[in-house]
């Protein structure tokens, strides 16, 4: 019985010139998901309701009584489905009236009514922000060049601070595995999008090109020994298990890294980070998580892309210049290549994705309240990440030459 | 003050926020110490003080953004810095925020400024969550800006979507750090009246920082006074009744703007000291 009087109900109902919607039950924006559909729909059926059909002109109700008669507890969820509905019938031509609701709830509609008229803005402003779409310039990362001579000497060590980082990003990444972290999926959308088909022009090119460049340097030593058909064999496992993630790694630091950096940076000089907290939503969760997320599935993709991107170029070198045939090049390539190789790539690149994201948004989110500060947040994002990918690659290369692999 | 304590005492169910010994520091860098006050339920609670004496840090600390160095902060009579980092979370929930700033999401339009935190907080769906937010939007005036993006509007209308955000889960406590800063005198007004309209109609507590001597004396019921160079709170009490009995300096600061807005009068042909007394007189008569 009480269980009745406590669900969300909205009664609607016609009275002579009238259309009178009563609200009863419990209305609250806390309400379990079930309750929440069912709030919905009675808020969908009086809006149809509203905007049922082409009565003739005369037959239409002429004005919206809004009620509350056995209302127990209302909040936002119900006033804004009475704002709607107001709207909705003062478009239609109706009048609308607020007399049979309680004090307060009245007066917080009539607040927004009293607003509404006024500060709107005009249609054409309107059609105009929907063309333009809200495709915003984000902040470019400066020159890697610049960056990584100008301040290589001065690398920062790990601190506590940093290890604290990914120690709290590793108990992020656990509640993430059990469902538990507000986890902003549209940022690692964003993430893809970015680290994907934004980044494969540059890939192209710089690997492609490596790939001619280790081909050429290397066909000059092997032709002293009459080998240059080991060109492929060199190229592609160079490629494959150190380059191909090395160049991918210090793209993604100079584009990727650079802009987590910039964009939480200035989401900290601007209290935006703080909104998220007062909301009880944990930064690490909302935006470090599925940056990191974001990488550690990318970097992998665009490193055997990369990869393909340098064979390519070797075997441009070998077949066009050095006159190996495509077949033998191609046989060459493949039987010095193993399955072992590949994977140890892959590892390299999923290792660089962390580093690169977990520096990117360590850097972002430890930067001060001001525009300078996300300048240097940026400039040290990109340097510690490329310190970061080459000391890593040099203790992955020494494990797997102890257990020689 | 002690009257206002002694009613405090009595009905403890009445303290939305209650602060014991709290200090407030950045590491050992001390910049108030030694608060004690409640905040009374449905009350809007001024922090006056001068520039730089520590109301956005002392916020700071009531909001859960910034651990006191020492003390308590009580919501409810439940320590807050003592409880678990998801307990916070929780408490933080019944807590909305309008920062200095505005502090909206830059990537989230207006609409999905108010909505984010209704997606993870309620079971709404999508439709009901629109519509919340267009009517949070509505009652700050932003009624049509819900598809515009945070660059695309000016500092006043940043600053009424953050009101808007912080409303939109219909907090019981509000915080506003000096809401009508970098607003025309007319939008400031109009500010005010707004908060004390929701407050109001939605009986939310408001704590609020403000240098404003019109908002003070509009909306507030009772206020602080931290001190900058005794880096403690000096008075407590209404803004009338710290005019009339406050510590000096207290009463200098409410006199303060009152001289300002004397100097128009003088301006126009008025004598000062007549002024002076002109514009104290309804203070001092309510
Ligand atoms: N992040 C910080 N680290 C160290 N000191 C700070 C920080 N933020 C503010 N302060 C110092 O705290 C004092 C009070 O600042 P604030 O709370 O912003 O004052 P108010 O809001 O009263 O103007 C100032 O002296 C300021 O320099
Ligand atoms: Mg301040």
């Amino acid at each position: 019985m009480s269980n009745l009087a406590e669900t969300a109900l909205l009664e609607t109902e016609r009275r002579g010139d009238m259309l009178v919607v009563t609200a009863s039950g419990v209305w609250s924006m806390r309400a379990r998901a079930a309750e929440a559909r069912n709030m919905n729909r009675s808020g969908e059926t009086a809006l149809a309701a509203l905007s049922s059909g082409p009565e003739s002109a005369s037959s239409a109700p002429r004005v919206l009584e809004l009620r509350a008669d056995r209302l127990k507890e209302w909040d936002s969820s119900l006033l804004a489905l009475f704002a709607e509905l107001a709207d909705r019938a003062r478009q239609a031509g109706m009048t609308v009236d607020y007399a049979g609701l309680p004090e307060g709830m009245a007066r917080l509609l009539a607040l927004a009514d009293a607003k509404r008229e006024g500060g709107a803005p005009s249609a054409s402003g309107q059609a105009g922000k929907n063309a333009s779409g809200g495709k915003k310039a984000g902040p470019e990362p400066a020159g890697l060049l610049e960056l990584v001579g100008g301040k290589t000497l001065a690398v920062p060590g790990l601190t506590l601070a940093a290890l604290n980082f990914i120690g709290e990003v590793t108990a992020g990444f656990g509640r993430f595995c059990i469902g538990r972290a507000a986890v902003n999926s549209r940022d690692m959308w964003r993430v893809f999008r970015q680290c994907g088909v934004d980044a494969l022009a540059i890939v192209s090119l710089t690997s492609l090109l490596l790939g001619l460049i280790l081909a050429f340097v290397s066909s000059l030593q092997l032709r002293a020994f009459g080998a240059e058909i080991y060109v492929s064999a060199l190229v592609s496992v160079s490629m494959v298990r150190v380059m191909g993630p090395v160049l991918t790694g210090i793209v993604l630091a100079g584009r990727t890294g650079a802009s987590f950096a910039a964009i939480i940076g200035s989401m900290q000089a601007n209290e935006e980070v703080d909104a998220l907290i007062t909301f009880g939503l944990d930064p690490v969760d909302f935006l470090v998580l599925p940056r990191v997320l974001g990488l550690a599935v990318m970097t992998p993709l665009l490193t055997i892309y990369a990869d393909v991107m340098g064979i390519l170029g070797g075997f441009l070198v070998g077949t066009l210049m050095m006159d190996i045939s495509p077949s033998a090049y191609w046989e060459n390539t493949l039987a010095n290549m193993s399955l072992s190789q590949i994977w140890i790539g892959l590892l390299h690149a999923l290792v660089f994705g962390f580093v690169v994201s977990i520096t990117g948004c360590y850097q972002g989110l430890k930067a001060g309240r001001n525009v300078e500060a996300v300048g240097q947040a940026t400039t040290a994002a990109v340097v510690n990440s490329i310190v970061g990918i080459i000391v890593s690659t040099s203790v992955i290369t020494i494990m797997f030459t102890a257990v020689s692999l | 003050m002690s009257a206002a304590e002694r009613q405090t005492e009595a009905r403890e169910g009445g303290v939305a926020i209650r602060a014991e010994g709290l200090t407030v520091s950045y590491g050992p860098k001390i910049i108030q110490r030694d608060l004690n006050f409640s905040v009374r339920r449905g009350d809007v609670f001024v922090i006056m003080g001068g520039s730089g004496c520590g109301k956005s840090s002392l916020m700071r600390v009531l909001m859960g953004l910034l651990p006191p160095g020492a003390g308590r902060v009580l919501y409810g009579g439940e320590d807050f810095w003592a409880a678990a980092s998801a307990r916070r979370a929780e408490i933080m929930r019944r807590v909305g925020v309008l920062f200095q700033s505005g502090a909206l999401w830059s990537s989230r339009t207006l609409a999905e400024n108010v909505t984010l935190p209704l997606e993870y907080y309620t079971a709404l769906p999508p439709r009901a969550r629109r519509s919340i937010a267009s009517l949070k939007l509505a009652q700050v005036g932003l009624a049509g800006f819900e598809d515009y993006y945070p660059s695309e509007i000016s500092g006043g209308m940043k600053k009424r979507a953050g009101l808007a955000r912080a409303l939109a889960l219909d907090p019981e406590i509000v915080f506003f750090d000096e809401p009508s800063a970098g607003l025309d005198p007319l939008s400031a007004a109009q500010l005010d009246e707004l908060i004390l309209e929701l407050r109001d109609s939605m009986g939310m507590t408001v704590i609020m920082v403000t240098h404003e001597l019109p908002s003070i004396f509009a909306v507030a019921d009772d206020a602080v006074f931290l001190d900058a160079k005794l880096r403690t709170l000096t008075a407590q009490g209404s803004p009338r009744e710290l005019l009339r009995r406050g510590p000096a300096e207290v009463a200098r600061f409410l006199r303060r703007g009152k001289g300002a807005e004397d100097e128009t009068t003088e301006d126009a042909g008025g004598d000062a000291p007549d002024g002076v007394r002109a514009k104290r007189a309804p203070g001092a008569a309510i």
